[in-house]
């Protein structure tokens, strides 16, 4: 069966990338430009994987995935924080707010897909 | 197009929207406009183009872009005041970080040492110390380890199961079978205990399970000693621990590596060598029971054993990378092959790309639908149906969804001129700097909407007149002061509609125009007569004349070459007119104003001396049959119509444009009082009035050559090619007297 991640973040660029490298793993994508409207597409796709952004507007990746994290719908789905942070107290936040990895960016395809590998069933 | 390659336009598209949103964000701060997401808003312009630009290795304008994101950092979470100072050091910044973009495009390069001395500019106010110049680029690079630019080969989608099961089973038995024998170093022990923490953030201990099978056999064995009854059960908690045996020719560092995500939320421990599994799982079991008081047989009894092969079909569903990481990073440059999949855009995604030629050509059908419904009405008429009949309603019915379909089409193409708009704040900026003005750029009407084909012809005629306002508008800060002004001088771009027209306004607070000195210099260059007497708003608009120029020296900025006659002939050439209103001590206006779209137009269709021609009804006020008493004559040959409480004088077009030499009397024809781009009104004779028309534009440059007084053609109803008239052009004729005989005859073909 065909997996469908939701990518969450503002820039085009972004997203285009990790459609290229999960389209081209195999995997169906479903986008959304910030916090907010990824609440809405996860509502509409029931992905098995999220990607997020952290800097976003309207609501950000800590508060996206805290949102995900309370609804009993969607908890049990594997987050991964999409971030060029290398300060660790970003990474940090995001774990207590709920991510269950994450993924450093610039990523490569291999990289990618294999976080997501590591988290999702 | 190569995929990453697109996706690489699509970048440098973001990066414009970005940076336009950066400046917009920057100068709302500047005036105090900001609001508390401003900064975050303007964070994350910067950081958004370095997560792009770092996806496609374009270092240099990474690191700038780090540094600046640092600053902004530090600005929005409080660390730094918000300054006036801060903010003009940013917006300098956001120049250098569009060129950064700019040359990242292989459009123009970078001033590095400029782009250097910004960086350390930008450091010093993070960090005063500021000797961390040279430290930057030790302190950046991490962030471009491991950096591969999206690569995907033909191996990894489709071939990845295939290479799963060939590649570890052979590999593992065989080294397996050497272990066992040999020395026991492969073999680790891990025992796994998570806690509650690890299931709230949806890892999995199966899928960490399946994760070290992939390293080499293993052997897992669970405990749920710990697990309480069912009654007692607290669904959310950790109660089972994992004992694993892990054949692996790995080190220590990849068996962690399994755990990174779950790091602190398990209590992990790995020991080299072959634990006897009741020693693991009674060290795992002190720790684990608080409360000794559980069972007292032996765990090893109540332990199930899973046996999870390394190739576990059922897990390797997601693909093990085709090559070794250090391989994957070598290709990098080498162009890949196609990914097997093609990107299908996700149901998320909302927006059309269309090529646009399909919506010219779209534009030009439907411009060919237009002429052709209007000579099916047309051929009706002469049927003499009458119009209550069911043809004549169901024509109508047709004009009007033709309409429609026409304006729809238009709209497709129609954009906010903020493209334009927004490349302006910077040069007003780089204007002032190099003149030593002051100047504040206030802009209005970004929003609104124009045809493509008529902004992207806007960018040249507005910074021309931008920089003339500065340049020769504004006066110096001194000079300002002295007059008892803001040394700040403020310029004003500002767009809207008016009339079926897009009009332009670039207004200063400055000198104005010194009409003392343009006339001098006109008359002095010889471009008029010295005994003509002008009016203030005559003069005013003798800058446009061919070989005009007030500046006493070329400066480094208007003075290229470029007068104002070349910006007037170029946007007379997209049917627009341009004039300057000027009040000496306050300021000049320049106000452009171009038709929306170069496609179609409303007009009122006329016969004069035999020809068809369409005035744009843009351009009329109202018609009227003039009556003897109100026609005076003025001079020689003119004369002016009493229209209400003024006089407007009165031109033949048909004697204007050459067609007949002798007027008829007015009082024979239709009157058609126009007004012009500069406010002034004439009043048009015409023979006969046809009505009024939509007509499709055609150039008559590109088909014909420009002709005075004709502003383009059209083909009509009937399949005639009629003229479309240039009212202002008709009306300036007129002030010159008629033309001389060796311009082109016009003749309008049948």
């Amino acid at each position: 069966m065909t997996r469908t991640v939701l990518t969450v973040d503002d820039s085009r660029t972004m997203r285009d990338m990790l459609r290229m490298a999960l389209s081209g793993a195999g995997f169906n994508v479903v986008e959304a430009v910030d916090g907010e409207h990824g609440l809405e597409v996860l509502s509409a796709h029931r992905p098995d994987v999220i990607i997020t952004d952290i800097n976003m507007p309207k609501l950000d990746g800590f508060g996206f995935i805290e949102a995900v994290r309370v609804d009993d719908d969607y908890r049990a789905i594997p987050i991964l924080v999409l971030t060029t942070e290398s300060d660790p107290s970003k990474k940090q936040r995001a774990r207590e707010a709920g991510a269950t990895g994450w993924i450093v960016k610039p990523f490569n395809p291999e990289k990618l897909v294999e976080a997501i590998r590591r988290v999702a069933a | 197009m190569d995929e990453l390659e697109a996706i690489k336009v699509t970048f440098f598209q973001e990066c414009e929207e970005l940076l336009a949103d950066l400046e917009g964000g920057l100068l709302a701060m500047q005036d105090g406009n900001d609001d508390g997401d401003t900064v975050n808003a303007v964070f994350r312009a910067v950081h958004s183009i370095k997560g792009g630009a770092g996806a496609f290795g374009l270092e240099p304008l990474v690191r700038f872009a780090h540094v600046f994101e640092t600053l902004l950092d530090a600005l929005r979470s409080n660390e730094i005041p918000g300054t006036a100072d801060l903010t003009a050091v940013l917006l300098r910044a956001s120049d250098v970080l569009a060129d950064h973009v700019s040359a990242a495009r292989g459009l123009g390069m970078v001033d590095m040492d400029a782009s250097a001395a910004m960086a350390a500019e930008l450091k010093a106010w993070t960090d005063p110390s500021a000797a961390a110049v040279a430290a930057a680029p030790v302190e950046d690079a991490p962030e471009f380890e491991g950096f591969t630019p999206i690569v995907i080969s033909g191996d990894d989608g489709m071939d990845d199961d295939d290479l799963g099961f060939d590649f570890q089973p052979m590999t593992i038995s065989l080294d397996a079978q050497a272990a066992d024998v040999a020395v026991l170093d492969n073999v680790w022990t891990v025992s796994i205990r998570p806690k509650s923490d690890l299931y709230r953030k949806a890892n999995e201990t199966g899928l960490l399970l399946r994760e070290l099978a992939r390293l080499g056999p293993i052997q897992a064995t669970l405990d749920d000693s710990a697990l309480p009854t069912l009654e007692f059960l607290d669904a959310e908690a950790a109660y089972v621990t994992w004992s694993v045996r892990l054949e692996t020719e790995q080190g220590e560092e990849a068996i962690r590596e399994v755990f990174e995500f779950v790091d602190g939320d398990c209590e992990l421990e790995i020991t080299r060598g072959e634990a006897p599994v009741a020693d693991v799982l009674a060290s795992l079991m002190e720790v684990a029971l608080p409360e000794p008081a559980a069972p007292v047989e032996a765990p090893i009894a109540v332990a199930p054993v899973a046996e999870v092969a390394p190739p576990a079909p059922v897990a390797v569903s997601a693909p093990v990378p085709a090559t070794p990481p250090v391989a994957a990073n070598a290709p990098a440059a080498a162009p890949a092959a196609k990914p097997a999949q093609i990107e299908v855009p996700g149901p998320g995604q909302s927006v059309i790309r269309v090529d646009p030629e399909r919506i010219d050509r779209l534009i030009d059908l439907v411009g060919e639908l237009v002429i052709n419904q209007a000579m099916l009405a047309q051929r009706v008429g002469e049927y003499g149906i009458a119009p209550s009949s069911n043809l004549a309603m169901g024509l109508d019915e047709l004009e009007q969804l033709t309409r429609e379909i026409q304006d729809s089409v238009m709209a497709i193409r129609a954009q906010p001129v903020k493209s334009v708009f927004q490349r302006m704040p910077r040069l007003v900026r780089e204007v002032a700097n190099m003149t030593g003005k002051q100047a504040r750029l206030v802009m209005d009407g970004e929003n609104t909407e124009v045809d493509k084909t008529v902004i992207e012809r806007l960018a040249d005629p507005i910074t021309h007149m931008l920089r003339n306002a500065i340049d020769h508008g504004l006066e110096s800060p001194e000079e300002r002061k002295a007059a008892g002004k803001n040394p700040e001088g403020v310029v004003r771009l500002a767009a809207l509609h008016r009339s079926g027209r897009i009009v332009i306004e670039v207004q200063d607070d400055g000198r104005g125009i010194n009409r003392e000195r343009v006339l001098s210099i006109a008359v002095k260059k010889g471009l008029i007569s010295p005994d003509l007497t002008l009016t203030d708003e005559e003069i005013d608009n003798l800058i446009f004349l061919p070989g005009f120029s007030t500046a006493d020296k070329i400066s480094d900025v208007s003075g290229r070459g470029v007068g104002m006659d070349v910006v007037k002939r170029s946007v007379q050439a997209l049917g627009g007119r341009i004039s300057i209103a000027s009040r000496p001590g306050l300021g000049s206006t320049f106000t452009l104003s171009l038709p929306l779209t170069l496609a179609v137009l409303d007009g009122m269709v006329v016969d004069v001396a035999g020809e068809t021609l369409v005035i744009p009804l843009a351009c009329i006020v109202e018609s009227l049959r003039p009556k003897a008493e109100e026609i005076r004559p003025l001079g020689p040959t003119g004369s002016v119509l009493a229209v209400r409480d003024s006089f407007v004088p009165l031109i033949d077009v048909g004697l204007t444009l050459n067609y007949r030499s002798k007027s008829p009397p007015p009082t024979e024809g239709v009157v058609l009082l126009v007004e012009g781009e500069d406010g002034s009104r004439a009043a048009l004779v015409a023979d006969a009035i046809h009505g009024q028309r939509q007509v499709v534009i055609k150039s008559l440059e590109q088909n014909y050559q420009q002709v005075e007084g004709v502003a383009a053609a059209t083909i009509l109803g009937d399949g005639r090619v009629a003229l479309i008239l240039d009212v202002d052009a008709v009306i300036n004729l007129r002030r010159r007297g008629p033309p001389s005989p060796s311009d082109p005859t016009l003749i309008a073909a049948e």
